[in-house]
């Protein structure tokens, strides 16, 4: 009677033990047999013990002419590891058995020897010992096994074949695909580097960004140092005092196997001050980030994509000098990075050709202009009078106060006013970051528009005279405050008939400079509603305006130079009259050349000192006599004396 | 032979209801994203319906929603352009607003732009994209929106090419215009491989059917003074002949202004009044014989193949016919009231103005009544010819439109239409002769003037042929209530600069012209010929008539 498999793997050893006492030896088998290995005799897992070892040895082949087999091991049953089988006796009850010795032909398994009976027809139980020591039993069914090995043949190659792709698949969704945007539970620390969902569209890999200001150091604007800071970005220090390793503005996010950097809202809407040339310097969020030249930044970007160096033999090396040896996957994610990358910088960089952003300076940017090249406005195709845009970053604190105006609308946001809407302002300004509806990360946004919508400005941190400053409110009152609000608190005109604050004064009426005003157009306020649409979140608010809105005048020490395109350097500057004459410098006029980008305060004339150069850096001249740069218009108050501008000036301290 | 055992019939039986399930859920998913119809929510007004209201185009000429959103942003170099005139010509700044549509913000999308679902989103047009003026009374205006008013902003021809041109770019391919569609939604997986492999290239494909059909649009490639049609025009004879009969192409060139179609119910008052039927005639050159059947054949023309359901098509028609019907012409004096805008009207010339009008225009153009109530007023004997023919060479205009139409075209028409089972009274079946005379109700916001739109303000109309102005701008929404029409020329903006703010005439001229397409008179089917009815008046005739002229 045979017997299976099952059965054998069913037994005890004593059971085993027993079959094989009672078996006769048999004689030497010849051709193919079928192993079974039966390791851990009764055990409850031999079954699998026999399927895993099933997978390393599939049986024997003897050669009973020769006295000789072999066993064929792994999957695919490659004859291997030879022995000699010859009839003696048992080491188990010293009785005839057949015994396959390895110990003079496979250098492998020199100490293993088999002991095999016949225990049905066609049927071997064998006896492993290794070094003389019982290790365990297996079964040996004579048959043909061509047959079964070319199905196990087949079986192993489709393993191969879905298996190790599927692994490679798991191994590399794990490694590319997550998402992993870094974020923070400290509201200021979100708004200077948490991640708004932009660094997926927009966002630079993280160590070309470290590469890029060292590889391209000649292509930084000239005489602002080196690194990043060339360009006006600020650096925190940690919790361990160490420099930050990304600037304030920059976010961070892990996206397509790599960390990817670009800049969030901070970069725009944070900077230092000094409140005095030797005081150190500290990071304000919510104020304009008035050294930051994104101008600057974005030529950069440009002129580095056009560079011959910008090439993943060059770069990688620079990244691997400072991050040490990259494993072979970083290695060729960043070798392919490269030319994507660039490709990436060639396409956004024509799209802005038309419009020239080094005549933006520090602290200036060219809003709708970037808008429009995003929407894929063919800027050198629109008119030239479109084409000048710039003007000053803003602050954005107190957000709340600005939903609401005296008509019990909102108040008209931006400088041109063309949109009441908080929401839709900041997500429009989000795509700024590369956050776009597909990508941007609503949560993270509606946390900081919370904060920001009661976020308020520090007061002015030097001594104020009250008694001026008094007298100064008067006069404000008279002259300022039906546009501008009360105080930097209360954001109401005095008289309710006269309240403007929020509205739009028409550009013939305002008389500043109108190139920031041509630059926004009813056509880019038609194609910015479409932004969002099929989502909650569609814009509808976007106008063209008659001219400029009236702003509120909160933390106004910390928002100079003064009127929308950062014209005039101080308050003080401010109520006095631009000069009638462009080729003379009149003494008690707006200055026609001033230095932006330093980050000193005049506590006087409240606004930034202007200095063209410190410790080797220097500094920006601004020309008012420049496109985009004129300081005429916005008159009122220019009739005062001196002492009742200071008292003015006093009184806005108080902001 | 199988042996057909209790246990072999069941299998079938179940593998048999699996197959069907299986071929049920495919059959709801074609029918759920390809043609289940939601039907457009409620409009809060009738003016809301006829400006977003289907006429059953989303169908067979509706544009998926997100291929259609994203098309500017992906083709900007095909947006229209506002200069006819430069060599090679230069798109528009971007987006839908390049085509000059009237645009209320909020919407979804420009007046006469519906959307619709049938399976999926889709956007087609109604009567409104090329009946709903818009107008400004001030640069710092809020636009004012004219439901059944002429679209004098909209470039219709600039449209037409553009959804050709991006068709014919190999640029319009699934990557291409996937990669836009994601960076503005976020469309669902399904969705997107629908759009991918099946909304994307059939649009390609059914848009690539209408280029041969449009082969006359693109002959200014190609001919000497063969303008654009240009903001607020529309080449409507020459549309029907090669998209409703597919007649061959021929060298005709018709553009005319997008007519008001306010108050069409004039048009029964004056066959009541004079008692004789069928004497007036429809469109400029009398092509058509009732407003009913101007209304069948425009929407057919949006429709652009016979229409799913009739009796709906037949019941939209209806309710527009209504609407249009009893919507009266906006008052220039409501419009531009006394106290705000004093130079607009001089009512002291309206009295003489009207006497002027009587002896003068009258006979052509008996306007008064009609144009506030609609009810039948005694007629003059002598304003018998409104509404009628007027023989070209009687009237003199630019002769180009009528022969954009002719007698076998209409035949073939009529054919087509009757071949849907949609019965009207139809074209007019013979070559036309000349143009209608027409009623002047709301004539102000009708602007420019003429049939082809060649004369800028009714006060160039009333200048002699020679002094009228040759080169203009049309397009732009701001009006000049002084002259009677759209700034268009720099002498306009010269004169009404100063009263707006003291603005620079030349920043109101660069508004103009980067809004407006350049108009010539000299080229083909623009001349400004014609129609020198009262050009010898004594000047004060004149003003006092132009006065009267905006109060009608």
């Amino acid at each position: 009677m045979p017997y299976g498999v099952n059965d054998l793997l069913k037994m005890s050893r004593e059971e085993l033990d027993a079959l094989f006492a009672q078996s006769p030896a048999g004689p030497i088998p010849n051709g193919d047999a079928k192993g079974t290995a039966i390791l851990d005799p009764g055990s409850s897992n031999a079954t699998q013990l026999a399927e895993f070892a099933g997978t390393l040895w599939q049986g024997k082949t003897f050669n009973a002419q020769n006295g000789t087999l072999m066993n064929r091991v792994t999957v695919f049953g490659v004859k291997a590891i030879a022995a000699k089988v010859y009839e003696g006796d048992s080491l188990f009850d010293k009785k005839k058995c057949i015994v396959i010795d390895y110990s003079e032909t496979s250098a492998v398994a020199k100490a293993v020897r088999d002991e095999i009976r016949l225990i049905a027809p066609g049927e071997y139980l064998g006896r492993i010992y290794w070094n003389g020591e019982y290790r365990g039993y297996f079964a040996l069914q004579l048959q043909d096994m061509a047959a079964m090995r070319w199905r196990r043949r087949f079986q192993a190659l489709l393993a191969l074949v879905i298996g190790i792709p599927l692994l490679i698949a798991i191994v590399a969704a794990y490694r590319f695909l997550p998402y992993r945007p870094v974020n923070y539970a400290n509201i200021e620390d979100q708004f200077k580097y948490g991640s708004t969902g932009g660094e997926r569209n927009f966002g630079l890999p993280y160590w070309i960004w470290r590469a890029l200001p060292v590889v391209f150091h000649d292509k930084l604007p000239p005489g602002h140092g080196d690194g990043w800071e060339a360009f006006g970005l600020v650096y925190e220090n940690d919790e361990h005092g160490r420099k930050r390793d990304l600037p304030v503005g920059v976010m961070r996010g892990r996206d397509m196997g790599i960390d990817r950097v670009f800049l969030d809202c901070a970069a725009c809407h944070a900077t230092t001050v000094r409140l005095a040339e030797d005081k150190p310097p500290k990071v304000y969020v919510g104020m304009p980030a008035a050294r930051f030249d994104i101008g600057q930044f974005q030529k950069f970007l440009s002129d580095i994509a056009l560079d011959e160096r910008f090439r993943a033999d060059v770069i990688v090396p620079e990244i691997e000098r400072q991050a040490g040896r990259l494993s072979l996957v970083d290695r060729v994610i960043y070798t392919l990075a490269v030319p994507i990358m660039q490709a990436q910088l060639l396409t956004i960089s024509n799209r802005f050709v038309g419009v020239d952003s080094t005549v933006y300076g520090p602290g200036r940017v060219d809003t709708w202009n970037a808008a429009k090249a995003g929407l894929h406005f063919t800027l050198k195709y629109l008119p030239l009078r479109e084409r000048f845009g710039a003007a000053d970053f803003p602050s954005i604190w107190n957000q709340r106060k600005r939903k609401h105006r005296v008509d019990d609308q909102p108040m008209q946001l931006h400088w041109t006013g063309n949109n009441d809407s908080v929401n839709e302002r900041n997500l429009s300004a989000a795509f700024g970051t590369g956050a776009t509806p597909s990508n941007v990360n609503h949560y993270q946004i509606g946390r900081l528009q919370e904060w920001l919508l009661d976020a308020a400005p520090p007061p002015f941190p030097f001594p104020i005279d009250q008694a001026k400053a008094n007298a100064g409110k008067e006069l404000y009152y008279s002259y300022c405050a039906s546009c501008h609000g009360k105080s930097g608190q209360d954001f109401s005109a005095p008289d309710p008939k006269h309240d403007y604050v929020g509205f739009v004064t028409p550009i013939e009426i305002v008389g500043t400079d109108r190139d920031h005003f041509d630059s926004y157009t009813y056509d880019c306020a038609t194609v910015q509603n479409m932004n969002y649409a099929g989502t909650p979140y569609r814009f509808t608010h976007f106008r063209k305006t008659p001219g400029y809105a009236n702003a509120p005048l909160d933390g106004i020490w910390l928002r100079a130079p003064y009127l929308h395109n950062g014209s005039v350097p101080t308050l003080r500057d401010l109520l006095n009259p631009p000069c009638p004459d462009p080729k003379v410098q009149c003494a008690d006029g707006r200055p026609w050349v001033f230095y932006r980008g330093y980050d000193v305060i005049d506590p006087v004339k409240v606004g930034y000192k202007s200095v063209p150069s410190e410790n080797g850096s220097s500094f920006d001249a601004f020309d008012t006599r420049t496109k985009t740069r004129t300081n005429g218009g916005h008159l009122w108050g220019t009739q005062l004396t001196s002492n009742e501008k200071d008292a003015i000036v006093e009184y806005m301290k108080t902001f | 032979m199988i042996a057909w055992t209790d246990e072999r019939k069941r299998t079938l039986r179940i593998t048999g209801i699996v197959l069907l399930l299986i071929l049920a859920l495919l059959g709801w998913f074609a029918w759920y994203k390809f043609f289940r119809v939601v039907p457009q929510p409620a409009f809060n007004s009738a003016d809301e319906r006829f400006m977003y209201g289907s006429v059953g185009a989303e169908e067979s000429a509706g544009i998926p929603y997100w291929i259609l959103y994203v098309l500017p942003r992906v083709f900007p170099d095909k947006v229209a352009g506002n200069n006819s005139y430069t060599y090679p010509p230069r798109p528009g700044p971007a987006g839908f607003a390049s085509f000059g549509v009237a645009w209320q913000f909020g919407k979804e999308w420009p007046v006469g732009f519906t959307q619709k679902t049938i399976g999926f989103e889709r956007v087609a047009n109604n009567c409104a994209t090329c009946h709903v003026a818009t107008y400004r009374r001030f640069p710092n205006d809020e636009t004012v929106f004219v439901p059944t008013g002429p679209n004098h902003t909209f470039n219709l021809e600039g449209f037409f090419r553009f959804l050709v041109d991006c068709a014919r770019d190999p640029r319009f391919n699934a990557d291409a215009i996937m990669h836009e569609i994601d960076l503005n939604s976020d469309l669902s997986w399904i969705d997107k491989l629908l759009y991918r492999y099946i909304y994307i290239p059939a649009t390609r494909k059914a848009l690539l059917a209408r280029g041969p059909r449009f082969q006359w649009i693109y002959f200014h490639t190609s001919q000497s003074y063969w303008p654009d049609w240009g903001r607020g025009r529309d080449d409507a004879m020459n549309l029907t002949k090669y998209f409703l009969t597919t007649s061959p192409v021929d060298q005709t060139l018709g553009p005319t202004d997008m007519p008001s179609i306010w108050n069409i119910g004039k048009y029964k008052a004056i066959e009541e009044v004079t008692g004789r039927k069928d004497s007036t005639r429809m469109n400029f050159a009398g092509d058509s014989y009732d407003a009913n059947s101007v209304i069948i054949d425009s929407a057919l023309g949006l429709v652009n193949a016979q229409p799913r359901s009739n009796k709906e098509f037949l019941a939209e028609k209806d309710w527009l016919y209504k609407y249009i019907s009893s919507y009266k012409a906006p008052k220039f004096r409501e419009v531009f009231p006394k106290d705000k805008f004093p130079k607009a009207l001089d009512d002291t010339k309206i009295e003489k103005g009207k006497a002027v009008f009587a002896q003068n225009c009258a006979v052509c153009h008996w306007s008064q009544a009609v144009g506030e109530t609609g009810v039948a007023q005694p007629v003059p004997a002598a304003s018998i010819r409104t509404g009628t023919v007027v023989p070209v060479g009687e009237v003199g205009t630019d002769d180009e439109r009528i022969k954009s139409w002719n007698k076998e075209a209409a035949i073939r028409a009529n054919e087509e239409v009757e071949s849907f089972d949609i019965h009207r009274k139809g074209l007019v079946e013979a070559t036309p002769t000349g143009y209608v005379a027409a009623f002047l109700d709301g004539i102000w916001l009708r602007a420019p003037y003429l049939h082809n739109g060649s004369v800028p303000t009714l006060r160039d109309l009333l200048k002699p042929v020679a002094e009228r102005p040759k080169f203009f701008y049309r397009g732009y929404d701001v009006y000049d209530a002084i002259n009677g029409g759209f700034i268009s020329t720099p002498a306009q903006a010269q004169l009404l600069a100063p009263d707006w703010n003291n603005m620079k005439w030349e920043d109101l001229w660069g508004e103009v012209t980067a809004a407006g397409t350049p108009y010539d008179v000299n080229w083909r089917s623009n001349g400004n010929i014609g129609h020198e009815y009262g050009v010898n008046l004594p000047q004060a005739d004149k003003d006092a008539l132009l006065e009267y002229l905006k109060t009608l």
